[in-house]
């Protein structure tokens, strides 16, 4: 379907579009300019004034204080970038404890929601997660050099303005980093997990098996084995499912099958899954991998077959570079950032 | 559905930029309460979309005056003047969480039929749109805010990246997803009944389902 119409209003008009322009317009703001005025006089605008020193240097005392604390070994319930917890509906628990209006979530917490509760937490300074009904999370580290949370259960929507790799969430099969964006995190009851990414990119880790999700992307990960393969929801349907049943063969056999689908059904835009299933499959069924992303996206110069196959990184992101998803550089990165190691 | 667009908005291209706001934002700083009041104006239609995607109309305008004299009493926290749209729409967001949480979302979708402005043409209308709306709501945030932008407020892809600081690229995956996910919930649920109903099974579905057989939970988290 050619999407110009919702994009900007240009090309051929598409009807349930334009229904809804119509049906939504009354809603909009016409004329901001007959907007009521804002009573600002009757409001104080906080001001870097003689206060505001004041008031930093209570901050600073108060850092200085917790830091000697800290270094004398006291108990502090602080942390370097605090999360905090909010209540959106039902009550959650933090701990156990029913959660008051808010609070502060502090390092190894359990925040639990049931069927009927919700919560908002906003991760120190450089995001927030939506978390919904029925999940169970904690926080692993806050500082503002790494946030780090555990998902053992359900579902969170975190948007996140920071840095490639500030941001990590843990999950029973595979650890989710963020690279700046939004995405939905979904894990059941198995430990089978589903991310969804709507804005940015997300790296998917495990035991040295990596997944790189694109907005517009989804991809599975599963206990034992780690990440599965990412691909574009507006891929077919055919090529979804063959991926689904991919990530879960262990035998020429039992991939055969799939990958066929797969290799028939693939478009341009299925690079993605290609790209990843190159190291995926059996290596006897490899070279059919790598045979039809050629196909598809040509090897650029210096790019070779041989090479590919043979496990060439360097060859390989070349070839990422050239699927047009984005640079391979935000991946070296945050593989700089977040060596192996730190990651399990 | 074959009616044309409310008035072809869509096809602006994008006026302004977030360096348009430093002038401003350093008048304000400096106690220009007119400088603010521009600012206001300018980026109100961005903070209406924001909260529609939670609270109904009538608190909106409420809540809109709410969000900035919250931005006017912590402008001198603000450090990047250019940054101020990404930043009120930031506070906004924290308002529609606040808002959620006093109301315990306690409106019905008829309460929001009954709340759409007397311009609509015919009874009719206002329960279709009440109907979308509800759609809408129940759409994961980062395509609700794009397409309240797109559908309500009528700018075109590029102007929500503007406005929004997403790239291009992520605006146009927002409302294509949503738009698909839009005509599903709408396609399956003829009647404002059904869509309640489709909320419920969200909720439910959303509580960590069988994600391998690829049911996506979309799960109805307050806002």
């Amino acid at each position: 379907m050619n999407d110009d119409y919702l994009w900007d209003g240009s090309g051929d008009s598409d009807a349930d579009v334009a229904r809804l322009e119509q049906l939504l317009a009354p809603l909009a703001l016409r004329n901001p300019r007959a907007l009521p005025s804002l009573p600002l006089e009757d409001v104080r605008p906080v001001r870097a004034d003689w206060r505001g020193w004041v008031a930093a240097a209570a901050v600073v005392l108060v850092s200085t204080t917790v830091g000697w604390s800290m270094q004398r070994g006291t108990s502090v319930e602080g942390e370097g970038d605090p999360w905090r917890v909010a209540r959106v509906e039902g009550t959650p628990t933090l701990s156990a404890a029913p959660l008051a209006r808010h609070s502060r979530l502090t390092r190894g917490r359990w925040l639990e929601t049931d069927e009927q509760s919700s919560a908002v937490v906003f991760v120190g300074k450089i995001g927030r997660l939506e978390v919904a009904p029925r999940s169970r999370l904690r926080l692993l580290q806050a500082s503002p050099q790494e946030h780090r949370a555990e998902l053992v259960r359900g579902t969170i929507e975190a948007q996140i303005w920071a840095p490639p790799g500030q941001f990590a969430v843990d999950t029973p099969s595979a650890t989710a980093v963020d690279l700046g964006c939004a995405y939905t995190l979904t894990i059941d009851d198995r430990g089978v997990g589903l991310l969804t990414v709507q804005a940015g990119w997300v790296g998917f880790e495990h035991d040295g098996r990596e997944s790189f999700i694109p907005a517009g992307a989804t991809g599975h990960t599963y206990p034992g084995r780690g990440p599965g393969t990412p691909a574009f929801d507006e891929a077919p349907a055919a090529l979804r499912d063959a991926v689904r049943q991919l990530d879960v063969a262990d035998s020429v056999a039992a991939q055969a099958g799939p990958l066929d689908v797969v290799l028939q059904s693939a478009r341009r835009e299925d690079g993605l899954t290609l790209w990843h299933l190159v190291d995926r499959v059996d290596p006897t069924l490899a070279p059919r991998v790598v045979d039809r992303l050629s196909s598809l996206v040509p090897m650029p110069d210096g790019v070779t077959r041989e090479g590919v196959l043979a496990g060439d990184h360097a060859m390989r992101d070349a070839w990422w570079e050239a699927l047009g998803l984005g640079t391979a550089d935000w991946w070296r990165t945050w593989r700089q950032r977040w060596p192996h190691e730190r990651l399990r | 559905m074959s009616s044309p667009p409310a008035d072809g908005r869509a096809g602006r291209a994008p006026a302004w930029s977030p360096e348009d706001d430093v002038p401003l934002v350093l008048a304000a700083q400096a106690g220009e309460s007119a400088s603010f009041d521009a600012l206001y104006r300018r980026h109100a239609r961005v903070v209406r979309a924001v909260l529609l995607g939670r609270a109904n109309r009538e608190d909106v305008d409420d809540l809109i005056q709410e969000v900035f004299l919250a931005a006017w009493r912590q402008l001198g926290s603000l450090r990047d003047p250019a940054a101020f749209a990404g930043w009120v729409m930031t506070i906004a967001r924290h308002q529609r969480i606040d808002h959620a949480r006093r109301r315990r979302d306690h409106a019905t979708l008829e309460d929001a039929a009954g709340r759409l402005p007397v311009t609509s043409p015919s009874a009719t209308a206002g329960v279709e749109a009440a109907r979308a709306l509800a759609a809408v709501r129940v759409l994961p945030v980062a395509y609700r805010e794009t397409l309240l932008l797109r559908l309500v407020e009528g700018m075109s892809g590029p102007e929500i990246a503007a406005r929004t600081g997403l790239t291009p690229e992520s605006v146009r995956v927002n409302l294509c997803r949503g738009m698909k996910m839009l005509r599903e919930t709408l396609d399956v649920s003829p009647g404002l009944a059904a869509v309640e109903r489709a909320s419920d099974r969200r909720t439910a579905n959303g509580s960590a389902g069988d994600v391998v057989a690829g049911r996506w939970p979309t799960p109805k988290v307050g806002r």
